[in-house]
């Protein structure tokens, strides 16, 4: 995972955080079971987000000639195929 | 006085490494860098430490992709009502605002990076007179920033 662990739970508190802050939001639970769920969530999501990265890489290896890594144009095509992955979860 | 480059008053905290002094906002255009033992009227002035989300901020080098982040913003916010951990009338204020924080701490290292740079150009003709690695450099001004900063990478 590109997100270590706590990268992910310093998201998942700076989140809390802004959601207490914001007048329109009630907690319906307690801000810490808040912070653990929004780390549950990020971690299940960012699990996934590996095999985006994954999928996108064997696109461009796939590729008829060799693209190397680090080039503009492979920098292009990880970037609409990574994309063209995230789409394809509904975002 | 200030590397000629930089126009604005010194920001943040000083953080003393290796004889550079840093401090400034994570957006280069304000990013500042002042000598060791500079001027001490100087530390008088404002001092600021917000980090901004840069406009410019490249999506290839962020942690995660900027749609990537979206979507996990998303995610987040119909997760956490659906499953009635938080209520709002406004789901859509939610996700905007988990979204903006979001951005803006997967776009952090790039932040501290760029004013890595930004410091290290200001002390590009010091570094070279006296031999010093530029990427060693790189690591100690970073690790300075992270740590004035109070940065999770």
């Amino acid at each position: 995972m590109r997100v270590n662990r706590d990268k992910a739970n310093k998201v998942a508190h700076v989140v809390a955080d802004a959601l207490a802050d914001m007048g329109e939001v009630d907690f319906l639970e307690d801000r810490n079971t808040i912070r653990l769920e929004i780390r549950r969530i990020l971690e299940e999501l960012l699990n996934q987000e590996e095999k985006i990265d994954q999928a996108a890489r064997h696109k461009i290896e796939n590729q008829k000639r060799t693209i190397l890594e680090g080039s503009q144009e492979w920098d292009i095509l990880y970037r609409k195929y990574y994309n063209e992955e995230v789409k394809k979860l509904g975002a | 006085m200030y590397p000629e480059s930089q126009e604005h008053a010194p920001i943040g905290q000083d953080a003393q490494q290796g004889g550079i002094g840093v401090a400034g906002e994570i957006n280069g255009n304000r990013a500042c860098a002042k000598a060791e033992g500079e001027d001490a009227t100087e530390e008088a002035r404002p001092r600021y430490a917000t980090l901004l989300v840069s406009e410019a901020t490249s999506d290839l080098l962020m942690l995660l992709s900027k749609e990537y982040v979206g979507y996990l913003a998303r995610e987040v916010a119909k997760k956490l009502l659906a499953g009635e951990f938080i209520a709002t009338k406004s789901a859509a204020a939610v996700t905007e605002k988990v979204h903006a924080v979001m951005l803006e701490e997967f776009s952090l290292e790039d932040r501290i990076n760029d004013e890595v740079r930004v410091i290290l150009e200001a002390y590009s003709d010091e570094m070279r007179k006296t031999g010093a690695n530029y990427q060693e450099m790189f690591r100690k001004v970073k690790q300075e920033l992270v740590r004035k900063y109070k940065a999770v990478l």
